[in-house]
């Protein structure tokens, strides 16, 4: 039986079946949504997807450590340092590595670039999706000088490829610094203060993104969400506080947490502000992170071809969507023998199947683009 | 509805729509960011960077036959043949630039950086097999690294790869599979050009 | 008209009864004016529209296809032309091949009361206004009929929203004109005009405060009935992919397009007639103007640029905010707009029958509202200087690019 002659099955007498292809404006990407409909109000939006499954996992099987890590970019293109530093980490804990502090400096000014240039596509999509296409083009302007910064430093703007088991690959020189020094004094507080004039305080925003899909805190939780969104319905948990890694224990930032700012809490609008606020954090973070800079090598003296101990180890990062996570088991030799990702946009689509019940039609796009949810992620 | 709240609600909308406004009209007298490449553009100032990750290019001068970065690909792009008769000879050194997703694992583990990222990103080209590239012509001997003298490379960057794209002749035959590159590193048809 | 027409047959000494043939050729030269300067503005617009959405966003709009891409126009449109005609097997054939033309029709056909000089109108209706908000129901059933022809369910959805609104959003526009008709006491946009003055303090916009508030509503309401952001869900493309003109291609598509962007033009205007003095100069009045022709054409001139300084307006509002849903455009109509513009009447009324009981009030009044005014553009352009302070991009003033 297909997925239409089951639902035709379910569906109530007033309903329609509308079908949200994989070719759509206004997902992110490539997932399709099947949407039972009485009327304007919805009843369910069944997601379904694997549009964009390209073996990742099982391409891990016959690849060498040192060269997965450009596949692992392509898991998220738009966060692909996180992807990179979880995998990374997870097979030096493997090796017993100890990681030069230069080179954990500058993974985390890596890591906080990317993260910025990251919430800036999540919130202009939204935004664009509303209906208002100019802050999606400022946001892409801002990025720009992002993607130039990590030009001059690993020689890519998309997909970087930086670091490496042991450390990074390339070093910056004080021409980088003055570059991201200029980004930071037009970045913060500059931009944000007229992005926030020109779209997070709009009344037609806000109404339309305040109490639309409010995830309590204890649904957050069952749901398994992370990331902006778990801290946007009002738990304040964040790896990089409570379950440190890298050299965050020694850099001073606040974790921005949803209250309600002009609705309920964990509504639409907590997840637009939440991310706003997160940006002006890692403004804060890149700023002490170049100040403190020490010098020395970039990478740990690694052999040449890596071949970790029999074990597994479970590596979690703090990424742009939520906890990107890599659980890797290695059997000896210099492929891994599993690898399994752990993304934060898979755990969202459940949550937007059970809340897009009630909504408008109109509101499952507001959802969708408030989720953060990229395609690849979630079909890896 | 209350009244606060409804007075509330048209006041709110005003004064955002007005701050609003005045931000776009702002916008519309600054200068635009665009770079209106190829003939509009600042051409003093470098488009790319130097670190930029373009197509491959392999200065054979300086290649010491050593096969590193042929392990270093992770998806095995490069082949490269070495005979070993009476002296050590390069007879093959494909790299398939289409294929290429141009991570730089290659280009880290040459020793003398004879592979090296060019700044070259416009190669478009009308037919796939224009971009399998081959570097050997004829056998060539392998550069013997000695110690103490540094390592020059001897061609510009991107001009060496700029011209093997275009000056590559193909018959326009009908797609078939290419065992060209097969045959010729097979070690039978040594080095010939069919 | 038909004396006009008789007296010109008698000095040619022809039979008094080919005055209809007159006539007929009079209204068909006008007819050719108002289409071919309906449609010259909806394709100049579209270019000049993307110019100016390309400023604000930093980027430059198009500009290879001719002087600074200025032939982008003509080039869509002729490519449009070109496009195969497809018309879906299970649509209702007649009505899928009319629907744009009675949108096309609705929007031309308010062309033929506007008066762009004291003698260049199509009819002086002594009922302009009514006929003007009663034509513009064409466009619903044109888009009723689109939605339904195409025979898919999306373009159901946006069919309908977009009746329910236009139908929902006249009358504000109703309401909010008849402020202004009730001091000046007449239905017709020319006598509309002459009763304004010619300096900016005596446009009816600055009579009383209820017009003051009623230019805003109508432009607001007039923006909901010509689908244009923020009101324009049913061809939004992130959640309908273009509702009802979806299944459209080539010149039935363009079709719409054109009407929408005429009835910016149409908005524009009505909105320079009825609040902002229309054709009137500063300072010269209403018989002065109209013997001579030097400033009849200057009246021409100043009606086009008051119009089109409206049509930025509506450019810009476009590419600043976002969209509203249905039900709270709904809601922004019959909660907000019809009961304010309602009372405004009223207030209006009442205010009118002040001014003649005491007439120093209507001077006080007149000269406090054109101080907001003025206050209110000094405090915009005030921001806008605090927003280039802000931020470290410097103001960069040529146009060409």
């Amino acid at each position: 039986m297909t997925l239409e002659e089951r639902l035709n099955k379910v569906k109530g007498e007033n309903e329609i079946l509308l079908n949200m292809g994989p070719q759509h404006p206004s997902t992110h990407g490539v997932i399709r949504f099947v949407v039972r409909a009485d009327g304007e109000i919805m009843v369910e939006a069944l997601p379904v997807v694997g549009y964009l499954h390209r073996g990742i996992e099982k391409l891990a099987e016959i690849t060498p450590y040192t060269g997965f890590i450009p596949y692992t970019d392509r898991v998220d293109y738009l966060a692909s340092m996180f992807a990179n530093h979880a995998f990374v980490m997870g097979v030096e804990r493997l090796l017993g590595i100890q990681v030069p502090r230069r080179a954990e400096y500058l993974r985390v000014i890596a890591s906080e670039l990317n993260r910025i240039a990251s919430h800036l596509i999540a919130l202009g999509s939204m935004a664009m999706d509303i209906g208002a296409f100019t802050p999606f083009l400022h946001g892409i302007r801002e990025r720009e000088l992002i993607n130039d910064i990590t030009e001059m430093m690993c020689g890519a703007r998309l997909t970087y490829n930086y670091m490496r088991i042991g450390g990074v690959s390339n070093d910056i020189d004080d021409q980088i610094i003055k570059k991201i020094n200029s980004f930071l004094d037009r970045f913060y507080p500059g931009f944000i203060d007229e992005f926030n004039r020109l779209i997070t305080y709009n009344e037609i925003l806000v109404k339309r993104c305040v109490n639309i899909a409010t995830i309590s805190a204890e649904e957050a939780i069952n749901f398994g969400l992370t990331g902006p969104n778990l801290r946007a319905s009002g738990i304040k948990w964040d790896l990089r506080k409570n379950m440190s890694y890298s050299v965050y224990p020694e850099l001073k930032f606040d974790i921005p947490v949803g209250e309600g700012f002009r609705g309920s809490i964990g509504d639409s609008y907590d997840r637009f502000v939440v991310r706003v606020k997160e940006m002006e954090e890692s403004a804060k973070i890149l700023r002490q992170a170049i100040k403190n800079l020490p010098s020395g090598e970039i990478i740990a003296k690694v052999p040449r071809r890596i071949k970790p101990p029999q074990g597994e180890v479970y590596s979690a990062v703090e990424s742009a969507r939520g906890e990107l996570g890599y659980y890797i088991i290695s059997d000896g030799s210099e492929n891994p023998y599993r690898c399994k990702i752990r993304t934060g946009s898979f755990s969202a689509m459940k949550a937007i199947h059970i809340k897009s019940q009630g909504c408008f039609i109109a509101d499952l796009v507001v959802l969708i683009a408030s989720m953060d949810i990229v395609a690849p992620e979630i079909d890896r | 509805m209350e009244i606060r709240e409804y007075l509330e609600n048209i006041k709110n909308s005003v004064v955002s729509i007005f701050e609003g406004m005045a931000v776009t009209f702002s916008w519309m007298l600054r200068r635009p960011h665009t770079v209106q490449y190829p003939d509009r553009y600042d051409k003093s100032k470098p488009l790319v960077m130097n670190r930029f990750r373009g197509i491959l290019e392999v200065d054979l001068s300086l290649c010491t036959a050593c096969q590193a970065c042929q392990r270093a690909c992770p998806i095995g792009i490069i082949s490269i043949n070495v005979s070993k008769g009476v002296e050590r000879l390069i007879t093959c050194f494909d790299i398939d630039a289409s294929k290429c997703m141009y991570c730089g694992l290659c280009t880290e583990a040459c020793p003398t950086s004879a592979i090296h990222h060019s700044n070259e990103f416009a190669f478009s080209v009308d037919d796939i097999r224009k971009l399998h590239l081959h570097f050997v012509r004829e056998p060539v001997k392998p550069y013997k690294p000695q110690k103490d003298v540094s390592v020059e490379s001897s061609i510009i960057k991107g001009e060496l790869i700029l011209r093997m794209i275009e000056q590559r002749e193909m018959p326009y035959a009908p797609v078939e599979k290419d065992n060209r590159r097969e045959e010729r590193c097979s070690g039978e048809n040594k080095g010939e050009i069919k | 008209m038909f004396e006009i027409s008789n007296k010109i047959l008698e000095s040619l000494s022809i039979s008094p009864h080919y005055s209809i043939v007159v006539v007929i050729l009079v209204v068909f030269i006008y007819g050719l004016f108002a289409l071919t300067f309906g449609a010259l503005f909806a394709g100049i617009t579209s270019w000049y529209e993307r110019r100016i959405a390309g400023r604000m966003q930093s980027r430059i709009g198009p500009n290879r296809v001719g002087f600074q891409g200025f032939w982008q126009w003509l080039a869509d449109g002729l490519k449009c032309w070109f496009k195969e005609d497809i018309i879906p097997k299970d649509t209702d054939s007649i009505l899928f091949r009319i629907a744009p033309y009675l949108v096309f029709t609705g929007v031309l056909c308010t062309f033929v009361v506007i008066p762009f000089a004291p003698s260049i109108i199509g009819a002086d209706l002594n009922v302009g206004l009514v006929y003007l908000i009663a034509i513009t129901a064409l466009v619903v059933a044109g888009i009723l009929m689109a939605g339904w022809a195409s025979n898919s369910k999306w373009t159901l959805l946006g069919g309908i929203r977009s009746a329910a609104q236009m139908i929902s959003y006249e009358i504000p526009v109703a309401l909010s004109l008849i402020v202004v008709v009730i001091p000046a006491g007449t239905l017709s946009l020319q006598e509309i005009i002459k009763n304004q003055g010619g300096a900016p303090y005596n446009w009816y916009i600055f009579h009383n405060p209820a017009t003051f508030i009623a230019f805003f509503i109508y432009f607001t309401a007039a923006l909901a009935e010509g689908n244009r952001t923020p009101f324009d869900l049913p061809e939004a493309e992130s959640e309908l992919v273009a509702g009802y003109n979806t299944e459209y291609s080539g010149m039935r598509f363009l079709f719409f397009l054109f009407s929408e962007w005429m009835n910016l033009y149409v908005i524009g205007a009505i909105a320079t007639t009825v609040f902002l003095g229309g054709w009137r100069i500063p300072l010269v009045s209403y018989e002065v103007q109209s013997g001579s022709l030097l400033l009849q054409f200057a009246g021409f001139i100043i009606f086009l640029i008051k119009a089109l300084i409206l049509v930025n307006v509506i450019i810009w509002l476009r590419w600043t905010l976002p969209r509203l849903r249905i039900d709270q455009l709904m809601v922004m109509c019959y909660k907000y707009m019809v009961p304010i513009s309602a009372s405004l009447t009223v207030v209006s009324l009442l205010f009118t029958v002040l001014y003649h009981k005491v007439v120093l009030l209507q001077i006080v009044f007149k000269f406090l509202l054109f101080a907001l005014g003025v206050f209110i553009s000094i405090y915009f352009a005030f921001r806008v200087y605090y927003n280039i302070k802000n931020f470290p991009d410097k103001t960069y003033l040529k146009w060409m690019i």
